[in-house]
């Protein structure tokens, strides 16, 4: 073995790494070669120096500074999810109240072009059973969602974003997936083809079943499902209380005073475990406050009302939110 | 193992959202990283930065840990990366050519300095080590690298090429070449 080979080898033998019979070579070689020996040596040297390299301390302040950012990267995260979230149902709303609209103008215009009344009133029995086969189409899926511990409370608010997003687009994708065998379907075909500039079809099912089923059936679950989507981890609360005189305003209500009761909570990790509303538009929200983004832990429920546009927190003492 | 349980059980609490136990899980690598970020970047803030944000990365991909490795293992490939990430922002490191380079043909070498015999200069320990620390930014960043995991914090070959997720035999050829070159470096300053 050359010089130059025998170099390549220095470095493994210096960490006892070659088999015994290298490594006997290798030892042979440096008794003879001078300057083979005298590069050994200063690797050695130069690597001892390097093994006695002082271990440093963590700064002590570095404790506390990576608790407020992991605590800002959680906050941050039940936040974006949840404004992505929000953003997302106002403007499904949105277009479901278009979409009605352009039903109903739909609606008119077949029957005066067709000179008859009566294809009209069929066509509005035939949205009402469109209504209530969703409904009962999604009653079953609202189950299945809840037993699926899919939303799954707290964990799922420590979860990352990522997480969040994807419990929440599975449970939309759930909804939309759901009412295949509606029936009557010429007018459903007639907008499906008008309205094109929906995002995905999920999405344009969604909004129709949502606008269908609100002008039918002002007390079915649907108005639920959408609201539990927007908020995430949520899990719909076992006996759905809900009532919901107003259908489409009460959505509007619910989801603005659910804004405020984010903004006044930015600080805190949260959970809406309740909500209802009563005939004077008063509405009442329960919510479980777990910590804080100081890493406190409160594990306390607070009431929050919400009426005429402002909301207030009941039993307030102890948290001095 | 019982360690491995006591891993799997830590990671499994601190993704349902416990601090407590993400705290522990990274409190038995919390000063390997740092020192490995500190020889890396050189000063305590970066180093800090480093280390701060490679928790957090870790914190927010914690789900995607396969198991694979130790989670420590996991832990320091992410500090090396995100070293590394900083660096190339921040800084492009030449390689220098070196009197005492080796030839491959022939050995002209124009002046062997004799370490052990240097009367014109002394040398304290701890002032060579802060030179050969010097030294180690003359390095390229690969070079850099396996030099602070082997010679610096002494992590096995088999460690290394987890870390690195490249074979022992990359660590061994890189390892050697990387010292070969340092000493170059070094021997360049005195």
């Amino acid at each position: 073995m050359n010089c130059n080979e025998m170099r390549e080898l220095l470095s493994p033998y210096i960490d006892s790494l070659l088999e015994d019979e290298q490594a006997k070579e290798v030892s042979n070689h440096l008794t003879s070669c001078v300057s083979c020996k005298k590069i050994y040596d200063e690797l050695q040297d130069i690597t001892l120096l390097l093994n006695q390299s002082e271990e440093l301390e963590v700064p002590e302040a570095f404790e506390q500074r990576l608790r407020e950012s992991i605590n800002l990267v959680r906050n941050e995260g039940l936040q974006k999810t949840g404004k992505d979230a929000f953003v997302k149902k106002r403007n499904r709303w949105r277009m479901a109240s278009s979409i009605a609209a352009i039903f109903a103008v739909g609606i008119l215009s077949y029957g005066v072009y067709n000179e008859v009344i009566s294809p009209v009133s069929e066509s509005l029995r035939g949205a009402d059973q469109l209504g209530s086969a969703y409904v009962e189409d999604h009653a079953e899926q609202k189950e299945s969602l809840m037993t699926d511990g899919k939303a799954d409370g707290l964990h799922n608010g420590m979860l990352s974003g990522d997480n969040q997003d994807r419990s929440v687009s599975s449970m939309e994708s759930n909804s939309a997936t759901a009412p295949k065998n509606a029936s009557n379907d010429s007018r459903k075909e007639s907008l499906d083809n008008t309205v094109s500039s929906t995002n995905t079809k999920e999405d344009f099912e969604v909004s129709l079943r949502a606008a269908e089923s609100d002008a039918s059936d002002p007390e079915s679950g649907s108005q639920h499902s959408i609201l539990a989507d927007s908020i995430p981890g949520l899990q719909p609360p076992i006996d759905g209380d809900y009532v919901s005189s107003q259908g489409v305003q009460n959505t509007t209500d619910n989801q603005f005073y659910r804004q405020l009761i984010k903004e006044r909570l930015v600080r805190y990790n949260y959970q809406i475990t309740e909500q209802s509303n009563d005939p004077a538009e008063e509405w009442l929200f329960k919510v479980f406050i777990f910590t804080d983004q100081d890493g406190n832990t409160y594990n306390n429920e607070i009431l929050i009302t919400g009426k005429d546009g402002e909301i207030h927190v009941e039993n307030n003492e102890n948290m001095r939110l | 193992m019982l360690l491995d349980q006591t891993e799997k059980y830590l990671i499994k609490n601190a993704i349902s959202g416990d601090e407590k136990s993400f705290e522990a899980l990274i409190s038995g690598c919390h000063k390997k990283a740092y020192n490995i970020a500190f020889r890396y970047l050189r000063n305590e803030e970066d180093a800090l930065d480093a280390l701060q944000e490679s928790y957090i990365k870790i914190y927010k991909y914690l789900d995607k840990f396969k198991g694979d490795c130790k989670f420590e293992t996991w832990v320091y490939r992410i500090i090396v990366n995100t070293c590394n990430d900083m660096l190339r922002k921040n800084s492009k490191l030449k390689n220098t050519d070196s009197i005492y380079k080796i030839e491959d043909e022939k050995e002209t070498i124009l002046e062997i300095p004799d370490l052990s015999q240097a009367p014109e200069k002394v040398y304290d320990r701890k002032e060579e080590a802060n030179r050969i620390l010097d030294c180690l930014e003359r390095l390229s960043q690969n070079q850099k690298e396996i030099i602070i995991l082997r010679d610096i914090q002494g992590f096995t070959y088999e460690e290394i090429g987890e870390i690195l997720q490249c074979t022992i035999g990359t660590v061994k050829s890189r390892l050697s070449r990387s010292r070969l070159k340092l000493r170059e470096i070094y021997l360049e300053q005195i």
